[in-house]
């Protein structure tokens, strides 16, 4: 299978900070993979320096097999990348219909981009009654969902994800995840996801990477790396 | 004796003036509006493209003449304001924006490129063949409209003016609300970071802005030119007057309109009364503004006009 995106012993961080040393990853096309790791471990600093919102200081980043280590984010999702940041992933001052739009610029067909917008509506259908709100009205869970609707506007091939459930009740969080597996149904993107719950992130997922310290400390199938003793206390630990 | 008569025309003519007048700080709080909206500068440098615009309508006036001259004059400060605003953001605040500088920083290096530009201006008119104080009106004819008892005229720069601020607020709200470009300065406004992401080029959308916001403040200058004498200084001491709508309108398009329409009239008419019934000298005008702005800013810092606050809570 061809790897959609590759991470070739990545370093990044902001300012002169290193937080990422030297990672290499990949996820192959239509696959599903799970990065977790303790708090601080880097994990939303490796989604930000491969995306180009955090500075890479060496190594590189490959999609679809073309080196795209130093394009600005703007590139990459043009490229056909898509990117969930954990924090500050709406436009609060945008209603949420705007948002979709905004998620969905690159696309100059209005037909294509009304076709785009029904897709997200048809995914997460409470959006549809919402989205003459502004997005900063809406609740937590809400939010959740127009930032994940924004960044699937353009049908990215990858799609990077980070913590979508973070904040949510559990409730909400488990039908978030759920709705992946919808995503992944319908626009067949590959997706690269951060998560707070390890166990269900690597039980729904085709791979895992555990991150400490900025490196990688195991990969594996999600049922290899829960079956580890020495890294149950990561996922089952004193944070459970 | 008070003499009705005078009161009569002079209450018309004031209110002649204070629209035009009213409508010029409205249009001039538009392009102070968009560049607040879309960078978060409160740019003091602002009423330096003002003057920049008269002084080239003024050039352009001279050297050609006539209607030619009128339009030329019009279409040269509207490229001049804009290229003097891009200017501006490119040497001085975008430079400071991407090393991470706030609103005060910002706010404190505008009144720096102010200095500058307006300085500049002193020097060159200085050197230069260029008057220190210009007034376009005096290059091109002044046509009356219409008048009223032969005393109170409405000329073409009152219907100019009120024309123009109208039909550029309608313009703005129209390209905020409803094109490609109008929202994704919203969304640069709202999240860089995300916008950004969402493969909006905001460096572009600043540029836009940027030139937009220039063109406004070039077009306010020609319009301005035309009817007033213009030296280096004129922008600067119009700027309370443009930061005073624009507040007041909260830094909306409508509101900026509305907000400079008010403040020009209440000046003109109050100015007026008070000189006719008090003796109290026109020069006292100012603080009329002055007075709104601080009662606004007590009472409704959200702004005189709520038009967006409705709008949003019709939409929740």
């Amino acid at each position: 299978m061809a790897r959609i995106l590759e991470t070739r012993s990545l370093v990044g961080g902001y300012g002169k900070m290193i937080i990422v040393n030297g990672v290499s990853i990949y996820v192959e096309k239509g696959e599903v993979v799970a990065l977790v790791g303790p708090n601080g471990s880097g994990k939303s600093t490796l989604l930000k320096t491969i995306y180009g919102v955090a500075k890479v200081f060496g190594g590189q980043v490959l999609f679809n097999g073309s080196d795209v280590t130093y394009l600005p984010p703007e590139a990459k999702t043009a490229l056909g990348m898509g990117f969930v940041p954990q924090t500050e992933n709406v436009f609060p001052d945008l209603t949420v219909e705007e948002n979709l739009e905004m998620g969905g610029y690159l696309i100059r067909d209005e037909d294509k981009l009304k076709e785009a917008m029904e897709m997200v509506y048809s995914i997460f259908p409470q959006l549809r009654s919402l989205r003459h709100v502004l997005a900063g009205a809406l609740s937590g869970g809400q939010r959740k969902m127009v930032a994940v609707g924004r960044a699937l506007m353009t049908r990215p091939k990858l799609l990077l994800m980070d913590e979508p459930t973070a904040g949510l009740a559990p409730k909400a969080a488990m039908e978030l995840l759920d709705k992946l597996q919808d995503i992944r149904r319908e626009t067949e993107t590959s997706i690269l996801i951060v998560e707070q719950h390890a166990r269900r992130a690597l039980e729904m997922s085709d791979r895992g990477y555990v991150l400490v310290s900025g490196r990688i400390a195991a990969e594996g199938t999600g049922e290899e790396i829960l079956s580890r003793p020495d890294l149950q206390e990561l996922f089952l630990g004193k944070h459970g | 004796m008070v003499d009705w008569g005078i009161i009569l025309y002079g209450t018309i003519s004031s209110l002649f003036d204070g629209l035009m007048v009213g409508s010029l700080y409205g249009l001039m709080a538009l392009g102070l509006t968009l560049i607040f909206r879309v960078t978060r500068i409160a740019n003091f440098a602002y009423a330096e493209y003002i003057t920049y615009a008269a002084y080239a309508a003024y050039a352009a006036a001279a050297a050609l003449g006539g209607v030619v001259g009128a339009v030329a004059a019009a279409v040269t400060a509207t490229v001049v304001g804009a290229l003097v605003s891009l200017l501006s953001d490119e040497a001085a605040f975008k430079p400071l924006w991407l090393r991470g500088a706030d609103s005060l920083t910002l706010l404190v290096a505008s009144m720096g490129v102010g200095f500058i530009l307006r300085y500049s201006l002193l020097g060159v008119t200085a050197l230069g063949n260029l008057p220190v104080q210009v007034n376009i009106q005096s290059v091109l004819s002044n046509n009356v409209l219409f008048t009223v008892g032969g005393l109170a005229s409405f000329q073409y720069a009152h219907a100019a003016a009120i024309l123009s601020a109208v039909v550029v607020a309608s313009l703005m709200h129209w390209l905020f609300t409803r094109t490609r470009i109008g929202k994704a300065m919203r969304a640069t406004a709202s999240n860089p970071t995300l916008a950004r992401i969402s493969g909006i080029n905001v460096y572009a959308v600043r540029r836009v802005t940027w030139l937009l916001a220039g063109a406004i403040g070039g077009l306010a200058g020609f319009l301005y030119g035309y009817y007033n004498p213009v030296n280096p200084e004129s922008g600067w001491q119009t700027l309370l007057w443009i930061f005073a709508a624009a507040i007041m309108g909260g830094f909306t398009f409508y509101g900026a309109l509305v907000s400079g329409i008010i403040l020009g009239l209440a000046e003109a008419l109050i100015g007026f009364y008070l000189y006719q019934f008090f003796g109290i000298s026109t020069a006292y005008s100012p603080v009329i503004a002055l007075l709104a702005l601080v009662l606004v800013l007590l009472f409704r810092p959200e702004g005189v006009i709520r038009l967006e606050a409705h709008a949003l809570r019709r939409r929740v």
